[in-house]
């Protein structure tokens, strides 16, 4: 079935629409959605947040009206920077997942999990914009093209920026390990 | 950073998507091992493997709620609707109207407890106006069905400052007094209003009176507004008679109800200035103020705020408005309200600054603390005064500043902005990038609108470019115009300014 069509079943409130348009997309969204909040239980919120606006975008006659995927990735994008945004106002309410911060004893957080915990610091200390680019592309694991469509920019813009982005990651982590 | 360092990181990042290892990938162009190492390494860190049984478990979990969900909307869409519009109309009140005296009388909770908090697009909320409605019909005394259809109005407003702040989108229609015009962007008791270029203006509209907007929240918590019209009026005269509830001033016949602001003293005989409010086709008093005999015309009630059409030198601080300045907490006026909020900067203007959709006034008190750009995350510290004006105390930053590569207003088109944006201009803007995305120490050239002006950062056409002493700028040069912008890429990508123009 053609987006178009899925759309129009989705319109009509199609359960196997539904269905297909959520299985189809929910790993990407749920990648992006995991890979900066570092939190499952967050991210799957962001996930099944992301789909129900899609359902009452499409009921207001405000959905998608091209890109479906790209539609979901902005929105997701848009919930996680409202979750972030959120955090800030009420700091006692924790954002980031069970994982602990530098401190607890080494033999409860492996190797790995810690190398984990340090990117995601260091992602977090990145702009939005450059977050956005590594959470797409290393994230959701989109493609070069894809993540140009979803932010609206050349592919160079985004090989540039992705450039930039890394470099600025590098950096962070540099500076969380020293 | 040049532009083939870009390209072959990108290829090498393919590479090693593909599987290659990191050695082989390194050792096919060995030229590049220096620059791309580190970054590759940190790629390979940054790329995120989620457990599958986790995926899946949480793909069933919300694949489930959200066909719950549908079958909720399907159940919600499924009532009949009568063919006419006006049929459509009446039915709407009518059934909600029933509904909600059927709620009164088998709950007791009244409607407040179960729709009050209602907003437009919720499910609830055509049973919240139903309420309303049926609340008026069953006033029979002309005052208090007044203040009832005055505090629903007030109700309109407050529904709208929420669903800024939740970031909500949709139709609107309140009534507010206008609290700022600077252009097309005008405040009304708080809630920022872009004026569209197509829409309908009542003429001589001034600060204070009351007008009802039309129009569409967006996203960002902007309001494009197709329809202003005056709800209200100033008129100044002399107080004929001041009877309980009617009083005449200037030969006009105006209600004054329990919540109209009247300053105390007043009697007949006096020169008074009254904002009114219009009601059900009523000229109701929303405040009356003593005028001094010498005074010809009541003063403006805020002053409007404009922009200066040159920058402040790099050192100066942001100049005063043409407010009264506000003293410390011993002076602090009854009605004025202090807040405290966290946002994002959304527009930097000599002498306020837009956080989350609302403005906020500097002045020669107001603390900046930290090196603070468009997007950045802030903790804003302000007063409300009576007629709405945030003045700052301090604004402060939390988040780290965005770099100078990547400084962007909110709406730019780079930053994930509202659901299904529109797309055709959208492939306008990446035209224009792939056109002047160019390599270090290159000149860049490109027009867009002055957006903000800060003391040595401006942004234009939603870029940030830097200004020095030897930026040469056209004189007279005003935050919406027009400008064509020449410079020098950096190093970090961000943009120095040579000579910014009048685009003709």
């Amino acid at each position: 079935m053609t987006e178009s069509d899925l759309l129009d079943q989705l319109s009509a409130l199609d359960e196997r629409a539904i269905s297909q348009v959520h299985d189809r997309y929910f790993e990407q969204v749920y990648r992006y959605a995991r890979y900066r909040l570092g939190n499952p239980d967050r991210a799957e919120d962001v996930a099944a947040e992301t789909f129900l606006r899609l359902l009452e975008a499409i009921q207001r006659k405000r959905g998608p009206r091209r890109s479906l995927k790209g539609w979901l990735m902005r929105t997701t994008a848009n919930i996680v920077n409202d979750a972030f945004r959120d955090h800030y106002r009420h700091p006692q309410e924790p954002l980031d997942g069970p994982l602990k911060a530098r401190g607890t004893a080494p033999e409860a957080v492996s190797d790995r999990t810690q190398e984990k915990e340090d990117l995601r610091r260091a992602l977090a200390a990145l702009t939005v914009e450059q977050q956005h680019v590594l959470s797409l592309r290393f994230g959701a694991e989109l493609s070069l093209r894809e993540t140009a469509d979803i932010m609206n920019r050349s592919v160079n813009a985004v090989k540039s920026l992705q450039f930039r982005a890394l470099s600025a990651l590098r950096q962070q982590l540099a500076g969380i390990e020293s | 950073m040049k532009s083939s360092s870009a390209e072959a990181l990108q290829a090498r990042l393919e590479a090693l998507e593909q599987g290659q290892s990191l050695e082989t990938v390194l050792k096919s162009h060995p030229e590049f091992e220096h620059e791309l190492l580190p970054l590759l390494q940190t790629a390979e860190i940054a790329w995120a493997s989620v457990d599958e049984e986790e995926l899946e478990a949480a793909r069933q979990r919300t694949r489930a709620s959200l066909l719950v969900h549908a079958r909720q909307l399907r159940a919600t869409a499924s009532a009949p609707a009568p063919a006419s519009r006006v049929g459509r109309m009446l039915s709407r009140l009518s059934f909600a109207a029933a509904l909600a005296l059927l709620l009164l009388v088998v709950t007791g909770f009244g409607l407040t407890a179960v729709s009050a908090q209602a907003l437009p697009g919720d499910h609830l909320y055509p049973l919240k106006r139903g309420a309303e409605q049926l609340s008026l019909r069953l006033s029979v005394n002309k005052t208090s069905r007044l203040r009832l259809s005055i505090r629903y109005e007030d109700r309109r407003l407050d529904e709208v400052r929420r669903m800024v702040s939740l970031g909500r989108i949709g139709s609107v229609r309140f009534v507010g007094r206008l609290t700022e015009r600077s252009g097309d962007l005008w405040q009304v008791e708080g809630v920022p209003l872009l004026v569209s270029p197509r829409a309908e203006v009542d003429e001589g509209l001034s600060a204070g009176e009351f007008l009802e907007i039309q129009g569409e929240l967006q996203t960002d918590g902007w309001i494009l507004a197709h329809v202003i019209r005056s709800a209200g009026y100033h008129l100044s005269g002399t107080i004929e008679r001041a009877g309980d509830g009617q009083w005449r001033i200037g030969g006009q016949d105006l209600v004054v109800l329990a919540d109209s602001q009247v300053e105390a003293g007043l009697s007949e005989g006096d020169r008074a200035s009254v904002t009114v409010r219009l009601a059900d086709g009523t000229s109701v008093v929303s405040s009356i103020k003593h005028l001094p005999a010498a005074t010809g015309e009541p003063p403006p009630p805020v002053p409007t705020a404009t922009a200066t059409a040159r920058p402040p030198s790099p050192t100066s601080t942001p100049s005063p408005p043409s407010t009264r300045q506000l003293g410390g907490d011993d002076d602090q006026d009854e009605s004025e309200e202090r807040l405290e909020l966290v946002g994002s900067v959304e527009r930097i203007e000599p002498t306020r600054w837009r956080v989350d959709g609302f403005w906020y006034t500097l002045t020669e008190d107001s603390e900046i603390e930290g090196e603070i750009a468009i997007g950045s995350l802030v903790r804003v510290e302000a007063l409300i005064r009576g007629d709405g004006l945030r003045i700052v105390e301090e604004i402060e930053q939390l988040a780290p500043q965005p770099t100078a590569s990547a400084q962007m207003t909110p709406t730019a088109s780079a930053l994930p902005t509202e659901e299904g944006e529109e797309e055709a201009d959208q492939e306008e803007e990446k035209e224009e990038e792939d056109d002047e995305e160019g390599e270090d120490g290159e000149e860049v050239s490109f027009t867009g609108q002055i957006e903000a002006m800060a003391a040595d950062n401006w942004v234009i056409g939603g870029r940030t470019v830097h200004l020095t002493s030897d930026t040469e700028i056209d004189d007279d040069l005003q935050i919406g115009d027009e400008a064509e912008v020449r410079a020098q890429r950096q190093e970090d990508g961000s943009l120095l300014a040579e000579k910014i123009e009048q685009d003709d």
